[in-house]
């Protein structure tokens, strides 16, 4: 082969699509294909229902987290071609690689009075493979967990990235109309189911947040004599207030490692920001300003808080060093910014954000790039991150209706609402469970 | 005058006392009416078994092309369980067969089965020997150029699992045209992109590149294991999107529209997320 027609075959060969390159190798002809475009779908898989008591129960709550995630498409099981499917044999592969099915989910349940076994196993169905094999223990009683905690695992293996399931969800829970309103204490599993309460409504109770390492809340009570901010840890249901201040305490959040809790306190119109260390119960303010600072919201790494301010007419992001330090505004769209809240991941910081007539809930990277509006409707506002920083709740209100609380994920496409039959607000995500 | 002493002490010591309890007690009011969701330990007793024993394979469809003997394990003896598909005669295997230790022959022959359901009579084909590896051909292709430059050259299209597609199986060829090389590398082209469905939407998933590199056998079966290389860091979302690729090729074949001159050719697959989630 000349120089000459070696270059016209590489010419031809650059003419090629990109998706189909041949690169003969020196030595021996290894064919090189490059695949640059792909079936983007949520990923197909199969939950039959488990065996024994409570298997269709378990499968089916599997099933309903993975397809709320939006990454996972479960399959109509009247598709299914295999039946009776035991953890103890290999799935008949063809008979699922023809409904298309990339993954397949089997377990079996054994019930006792006292105890309840699940087995299940992750298959990969094209490369007939096992992919998870796991065994859960607990109470028959506690059934919704242990699905729960296969959905984690199912997650985690095929995405790389941690579950979210096996959470609970704080907030408040609202009855009556404008005026009668009562707003209750509340909480449930992300799924929503299990609701309980924690108040009885003598009090108006606004922004639970949880701690992001344990079980314990935060939470602004408001009653006719003023405002309080209280801890309460929900594995010893024991409440304590973090003191009297002057003036309106809100917006209570803590710092990642639980140890200080970063509030606003309005005096005389004038709101700003506070940090009071729980171990020693000593206050220290942050912001000095004329304007209304509220809203704190710390980094994951506890360096910096992210806050929201009118100092520049408009309520709009700032970022500052936990100390209170070097002030930063990070919006600069339109509209106004509110209700800040870093991402666990610490990539984001979603926001309210309201133009017009209509709010939004969106995300916008902590250096103030990259802003992404995730959602907009009558009244979408309050966002709260799930553990693993994909998924965010928010309260949604249409007009004239109740105010529910939604889900939606990072990137927009999933939006769903959180099954809880009242209406409810102001959500807050707690980490996993243990 | 020791009495006068203690005295203070012990009234404050009962003062304390007293303040404390009546601040338990406070305490307790509050805690009353607060009904916290219990938490019940969930405990991972074990890991299941990696390798779980073989399934009973049903009836296998067959299909117009013979697939080879495959070296598997006979249905263990086993209670007879009711099957959705009627019986069909199975060719025993020309050879007696080891039990497999893994639940995964190799080669890997996947009864696809046949969308219409009438049994199509085996054809003798002749069999392909894994030839020799021939590099490809450059100043073939360099003659065929003005060839692939015509619009009208048929690729083999995406659905190389019709049922045309699957009863027309291209009879081996001697010699290829470099153009018919190049199609049918599109069509293989064509089918991972079908088959593969990368994770767009965690962190980190847009930027995955991978290598997956497997040998094209008889068939245009994969044979032995399709292995995955990340390019790039490894992180647990790349590892997860290891697992996807290499599922992508073991879903997109037998790759049957591959001329037999592919037969035994290693191939490499570049999946990159990058270009393909932006898409």
């Amino acid at each position: 082969m000349t120089p000459v027609s070696k270059r016209t075959v590489l010419a031809a060969m650059a003419a090629l699509p990109a998706s189909a390159w041949l690169v003969p190798a020196a030595a021996r002809a290894d064919i090189e294909v490059n695949v640059n475009r792909a079936d983007v779908q949520p990923l197909p898989i199969a939950i039959p229902g488990f065996t024994g008591t409570r298997g269709a129960d378990i499968a089916g709550v599997i099933s309903a987290d993975l397809q709320r995630s939006g990454l996972f498409r479960p399959l109509d099981p009247a598709s299914f071609v295999e039946h009776d499917l035991t953890v103890a044999i290999q799935p008949r592969f063809p008979a699922w690689q023809q409904i298309n099915a990339q993954a397949l989910v089997n377990g079996q349940v054994t019930a006792s009075d006292a105890r309840l076994q699940v087995d299940f196993r992750l298959w990969d169905v094209f490369a007939e493979k096992q992919l998870l094999g796991l065994q859960f223990a607990s109470t028959p009683e506690n059934w919704r967990r242990v699905a729960h905690k296969i959905s984690d695992a199912i997650y985690e293996q095929l995405t790389g990235e941690k579950g979210y399931f096996d959470t609970r969800i704080v907030f408040v829970a609202e009855k009556g109309g404008r005026g009668g309103r009562t707003k209750t204490l509340a909480i449930m599993d992300q799924d929503g189911a299990n609701p309980s309460y924690l108040t009885d409504g003598a009090a108006t109770i606004m922004t639970p947040r949880f701690s992001s390492n344990s079980q314990e809340i935060t939470y602004m009570e408001l009653r006719a004599d003023g405002s309080k901010i209280y801890l309460l840890n929900l594995d010893t249901a024991r409440r304590e207030s973090l003191g009297d201040f002057k003036g309106m305490v809100f917006a209570p959040r803590f710092s990642p490692d639980g140890s200080k809790v970063a509030f606003s306190v309005e005096r005389g119109g004038n709101s700003d920001i506070y940090v009071m260390d729980l171990r020693n119960r000593a206050t220290t303010r942050l912001t000095v300003d004329p304007s209304i600072d509220t809203s704190p919201s710390y980094s994951p790494d506890g360096t910096k808080i992210a806050f929201n301010s009118d100092r520049s007419g408009t309520p709009q992001l700032y970022i500052m060093g936990a100390d209170g330090s070097n002030p930063h505004r990070i919006s600069f769209g339109n509209g106004r910014y509110n209700t800040p809240v870093w991402s666990p991941t610490g990539e984001f910081i979603a926001f309210t954000k309201q133009v017009g007539g209509q709010f939004s809930i969106g995300v916008v990277r902590p250096d103030g790039t990259d802003e992404r509006i995730l959602t907009t409707s009558y009244l979408d506002e309050s966002p709260a991150w799930a553990p693993n920083g994909r998924v965010l709740v928010f309260t949604r209100e249409s007009p004239g209706g109740q105010r529910k609380l939604w889900t939606v994920d990072i990137t927009g496409r999933t939006q769903q609402p959180i099954p809880y039959p009242g209406a409810a607000s102001d959500a807050a995500w707690s980490p996993l469970l243990n | 005058m020791t009495r006068r002493e203690i005295q203070p002490a012990m009234i404050g010591s009962v003062l304390l006392h007293v303040t404390v309890a009546v601040l338990l007690m406070i305490s307790w009011s509050f805690t009353r009416n607060l009904k916290v969701g219990e938490v019940v330990p969930v405990t991972i007793v074990t890991h299941a078994p990696a390798e779980p024993k073989p399934a009973e394979q049903a009836p296998v469809e067959q299909q117009a092309q013979a697939p080879e003997p495959q070296p598997q394990a006979p249905p263990p003896p086993p209670p007879p369980k009711p099957t959705p598909a009627p019986p069909k005669p199975i060719p025993p295997p020309p050879k007696p067969v080891p039990p497999a230790p893994t639940p995964k022959p190799i080669p890997k022959v996947e009864p696809k089965p046949a969308p219409p359901p009438k049994p199509q009579p085996p054809q003798p084909q002749p069999k392909a020997q894994a030839k020799p590896q021939k590099s490809l051909d450059l100043d073939a292709l360099s003659a065929s150029i003005s060839s692939m430059a015509k619009p009208a050259t048929k690729a083999p299209s995406a659905a190389t699992r019709g049922p045309a597609q699957a009863q027309t199986s291209p009879t081996p060829h001697p010699t290829l045209g470099a153009a018919q090389s190049a199609a049918a590398i599109r069509g293989l082209s064509d089918e991972l992109q079908r088959r593969w469905n990368p994770n767009c939407d965690v962190e980190g998933g847009r930027d995955v590149k991978l290598k997956v590199i497997f040998t094209i056998g008889e068939g245009g079966q994969v044979v032995g294991n399709a292995t995955a290389q990340i390019i790039g860091p490894v992180t647990p979302v790349s590892r997860a999107a290891q697992g996807r690729a290499v599922s992508a090729v073991y879903a997109a074949a037998p790759f049957r529209n591959l001329p037999q001159e592919f037969y035994g050719q290693r191939i490499t697959v570049n999946f990159n997320a990058q270009e393909a989630c932006s898409r």
